[in-house]
């Protein structure tokens, strides 16, 4: 074959300048020939390199369109503009409405692509997971688990697991740091994390200066918190002194980028684990340093490691050594491996405090909330296109009399429906570029106009464009162009009627997608409401709490000390109590999962329960209600250790839960709690613990004298006179610790935050929603009053009253409205309810909701209907029927 | 003068479709050059400095009949234009004078 590849000619004559083409292509294939008795392969190969060095400016032609499509183009150009232009008030509802669509879903979709894009930055994503632990009592079901786990196992997998390339063992931690030059300047540092050395190599967090080993005795700090402590001058070398649990003079190896906001690990500071776990509390633990699940474990797998293999022998390992502690406890458990990518939106898995996390659910949520608000839209645009066919039904016949073919029409219309969607689009753009420090400030996210750089985005808009102008546009489309020119240039035909039905099918869609926002709104509210104004059985209004001091000196008793300084604020005016305990209400418990059962039982009859630690204030100053037996005794040692005599509290639910027909039965029992035996003295009337989230658990109180919060229950009257006084007292009996205090309710309510933050952008897209579509309907009747003007003028002359023409013309719109509220009650009920199962306190949905969401979408359908049916009724009948 | 110097490519092309006087097109020159040059040289290379130089009036081209081995295709014959051939010939003269001025030294 001595032909040159008929590839590369076919491309070098589609691109080459055509006065170019017989040298250019010629020369080439000269050479070709020449080459080819050599090395048929080599010239072939050399024919098309050569060719693709053709491909550049001098020799490319030029790639107009010829000039015929351009002019059609052109006029299609011209007649969408003047259609535009002619129908103000039609383009700019069509206009606005699809702008404020785009908008809404512009906004959810860059949310939804923030929150899907957590933790992309890691290199080494693909091989990272989380360890989830997980822990089946008796017969119950094993879950997924939840990422805490013990000190000793990260070490432990390492040594014994070849597929584990590296592992972290992560634990936050509150730390006081300053400045040893600056030691008046001591701050917080609340997202300090513990991590092993290897934690820097496996995530990608991008270093400013210095080195990523973190070895014990040095730090690594971000930017910002080098410049909060050490200003301009360069961090690494520098001291810094850490207290809090570690007590130790740290000095700088690195300094870290900030941590970006997709991250769901936040930390300020890095501190190698070694400290911690050697330190006084870790170096104590029991079985080995399997005991307490404090620390998250990540590790990095061989890229061709079998994950399911991987997990099956962690599992063993760890068995290896809980094996028999399992048994005692007459559980079961395994270990999971969680990918990166899952961690921040798999809002199941229960996790440490520092993490950001989100919820795939909620992210659905809006999705859809985004996609109704565009379709509502969507829909105006057909109803409207539609609905005013008649007016281009002249247009469409005179044109297909002169030749055009039907699919010329449909892509005239399209392209009309482009021009409205691409005009809406880039209002959008601008609305949303404008929203977004308010919607940052509402969904407490970090949305930029960076992001809309991402493929992501860009995807999402161009569909968004494309789907915009097809399906708003085709129907349109394939309407107008299906009109037979003889019968709409003889006029006699008004092809507008038939397509009535899906008008009205398209209006009840429309509401009925309204209502089920409006109800949801009320129901997401109501429940918000209702979970708020719960009666918890505890008494949180004026309850101030303090943090009780992190830093004592090393010969001081944490419970005499705590408990000297609550009995000298329990002497200050003002005070109405004080009292200690190991967590707030609201903040859960010490000790998740405990299992109890009565001693005389077999551990695979163990109940779930949780515990925690309060003094013998506590109970009187947050109003628990004692049932049977007694309070805990007044002591002033330190009793929060648990041993033989471990007496304990209980809450009604436990006394149900293990069998006892009523509280006094429990009281002086004794009973198993994990591996320490302890007995009831006292059983307080069930009470909420925590939100409405949570269902009533079984809940236990140990005694402590030295527990980390102290509530003080105060007169308002002279508030800030009272907490300046504690404040000295604090500064004065713990220096060195920074004295912080907040109302107890506050932080109580704190667990709604994300509920309201869903609330409140539910009701505004929901709002956004209504208001397209009442866009939509003020358009479909203002159309038909313009329609309607002879007839409604001959009613006039006949003896019409206003109100009646009114009546008339709001009637058939008002009975699609109802008929879309009919259809929204069983989709409320349907997805409401499913919302709702994430609350174990909960509303169940009343007629109530449905009468106020009717209510409210047919009075705004009212109002948008009648002011034009109005217009249109009290217009001098004269002016209407003038011509003819 | 004219304000406009040849590069040292365009140069050897102008030179080449001098020397092979009314035979010259593309292949002819980019054969000569790397016969004279003794290396590579790229065929596009040559056309994007036969078209520049045609802009700047330094040689005219004709086209010739339809041959066989061409694909079908002309052939497209470069001459050198009186402007062209002055051009050379001031650079000749430039290269001579300054190589005139180097003193006889003997590296033997």
């Amino acid at each position: 074959m001595m032909e040159p590849p008929k590839k590369a000619i076919g491309f070098l004559r589609w691109f080459c300048r055509e006065d170019y083409l017989d040298e250019i292509e010629g020369d080439l294939t000269e050479l070709f020939l020449k080459e080819h008795p050599r090395s048929a392969r080599a010239a072939r190969f050399n024919f098309s390199w050569r060719v693709l060095k053709y491909f550049r400016p001098g020799f490319i032609r030029s790639f107009n369109p010829s000039t015929h499509s351009t002019g059609m183009y052109n006029n299609y150009f011209k007649i969408a503009w003047r259609n535009l232009i002619h129908n103000k008030s039609f383009s700019s509802l069509n206009i606005i409405g699809l702008s404020i669509g785009m908008t809404c879903c512009l906004i959810l979709f860059q949310y939804v692509a923030f929150e899907s894009g957590f933790d992309n930055f890691h290199e080494r994503k693909e091989n990272l997971y989380r360890v989830l632990s997980a822990y089946a009592q008796g017969d119950e079901p094993m879950t997924l688990g939840a990422a805490y786990t013990p000190q000793a196992m990260a070490p432990s997998l390492k040594a014994a697991v070849p597929e584990i390339v590296n592992i972290s063992r992560v634990h936050d931690e509150n730390a006081i740091v300053f400045n040893p030059n600056t030691p008046e300047k001591v701050f917080e540092e609340d997202k300090a994390l513990y991590v092993d050395e290897a934690f820097m190599k496996m995530f990608t967090f991008p270093l400013v200066s210095g080195t990523k080993q973190l070895s014990p005795g040095t730090v690594l700090i971000s930017e910002a918190t080098a410049k909060k402590y050490f200003g301009n001058a360069p961090a690494e070398g520098q001291a810094l002194e850490v207290t809090g649990n570690i007590d130790k003079t740290y000095t700088v190896a690195g300094v870290f980028k900030d941590v970006p906001a997709n991250s769901h690990l936040q930390f300020t500071m890095l501190l190698p684990v070694e400290d911690l776990v050697k330190g006084p509390d870790y170096s104590t633990e029991p079985e080995g340093g399997w005991s307490w699940n404090n620390f998250t474990t990540y590790v990095e797998l061989h890229p061709q490691a079998n994950r399911e293999a991987v997990r099956q022998k962690m599992t063993d390992v760890m068995l290896n050594y809980r094996a028999e502690a399992l048994k005692q406890r007459g559980g079961r458990s395994v270990l999971n491996l969680q990918p990166l990518y899952d961690i921040h939106l798999n809002s199941e898995i229960e996790a440490a405090g520092t993490i950001v996390s989100g919820s795939y659910k909620t992210l659905y949520f809006f999705l859809i909330i985004g996609l109704i608000t565009l379709v509502i839209a969507l829909v105006n645009y057909i109803n409207l296109a539609t609905a005013r066919a008649l007016n281009r039904s002249r247009e469409v016949g005179v044109r297909k009399a002169v030749g055009a073919k039907r699919q010329q029409l449909m892509i005239q219309f399209l392209y009309e429906s482009a021009f409205t969607n691409i005009s809406a689009m880039l209002i959008a753009l601008i609305l949303t570029f404008a929203l977004l420090p308010v919607v940052n400030d509402i969904a407490e996210t970090q949305l930029n106009v960076n992001q809309w750089l991402e493929p992501t985005f860009v995807l999402s808009l161009v569909g968004t464009l494309a789907a915009g102008t097809l399906l708003a546009g085709l129907y349109p489309a394939f309407v107008l162009s299906s009109f037979r020119p003889a019968a709409v240039l003889k006029g006699k035909s008004s092809p507008v009627s038939g397509h009535f039905f899906l008008r009205k099918g398209l209006v009840i869609v429309q509401f009925t997608a309204c209502v089920v926002l409006i109800a949801g709104t009320v129901i997401v509210f109501d429940q918000l409401r209702y979970a708020r104004s719960l009666d918890l059985g505890l008494d949180l209004k004026q309850v101030v709490a303090v943090r009780a001091p992190r830093i004592l000196s090393p010969t001081a008793n944490r419970g005499i000390v705590t408990t000297t300084f609550v009995n000298e604020i329990r002497k200050l005016a003002g005070v109405e109590g004080a009292a200690v305990s190991s967590k707030l209400p609201g903040q859960g418990f010490n000790w998740n999962g405990a299992a109890i059962r009565k001693t005389s039982d077999d551990p695979s009859k163990a109940i779930r329960g949780v515990a925690t630690y309060i003094d013998s204030a506590f109970a009187k100053l947050y109003g628990l209600e004692l049932v049977a037996g007694k309070e805990f005794n007044k002591v002033t040692i330190q009793e929060d250790t648990v041993d033989q005599t471990w007496k304990i509290m209980v809450n009604e639910a436990t006394v149900k839960t293990l069998g006892y027909a009523t509280p006094l039965d429990i009281v002086n029992e004794e009973l198993m709690i994990g591996d320490y035996r302890a007995r009831v003295i006292g059983v307080y009337k069930n009470f909420k613990w925590s939100s409405a989230h949570e269902a009533q658990q079984n809940i236990v109180f140990g005694r402590t004298t030295g527990g980390s919060n102290i509530s003080v229950k105060v007169n308002m009257a002279n508030f800030q006179e009272l907490i300046g006084t504690i404040e000295s007292k604090f500064n004065a009996m713990f220096p060195g610790n920074l004295f912080q205090y907040s109302f107890v309710d506050d932080g109580f309510a704190l667990q709604y935050k994300n509920d309201e933050r869903f609330a409140k952008l539910f009701s505004i897209f929901a709002g956004m929603a209504i208001f397209i579509a009442c866009l939509g309907l003020f358009g479909l009747v203002a159309f038909t009053a313009q329609q309607r003007t002879k007839e409604i003028g001959m009613r006039k002359v006949l003896g019409a009253s206003v109100s009646g023409i009114v009546t008339l013309l709001s009637k058939d719109f008002l009975i699609l409205v109802l008929i879309g509220f009919v259809a929204a009650v069983p989709i409320t009920l349907y997805v409401m309810n499913q919302w709702l199962e994430n609350f174990a306190d909960r509303i169940s949905i009343g007629v109530g909701v449905f009468a106020l969401a009717g209510v409210i979408a047919l009075l705004v359908a009212i109002c948008t209907v009648s002011w034009q049916s109005f217009k249109a009724a009290v217009a001098n009948p004269v002016k209407s029927l003038r011509n003819e | 003068m004219s304000g406009y110097t040849l590069g040292e490519f365009e140069e050897l092309v102008l030179l080449m479709v001098a020397a092979q006087h009314d035979e010259a097109y593309g292949v002819s020159i980019l054969e000569g050059l790397e016969q004279e040059l003794e290396r590579k040289v790229n065929i596009s290379a040559v056309h994007v400095v036969l078209k520049r130089m045609e802009e700047k009036g330094f040689v005219k081209s004709r086209y010739g009949g339809i041959t066989e081995d061409r694909g079908g295709r002309r052939k497209k014959f470069y001459v050198i234009t009186a402007i062209g051939k002055r051009m050379l010939d001031e650079q000749h003269a430039l290269r001579n004078n300054i190589y005139k001025r180097i003193p006889k030294i003997s590296f033997g």
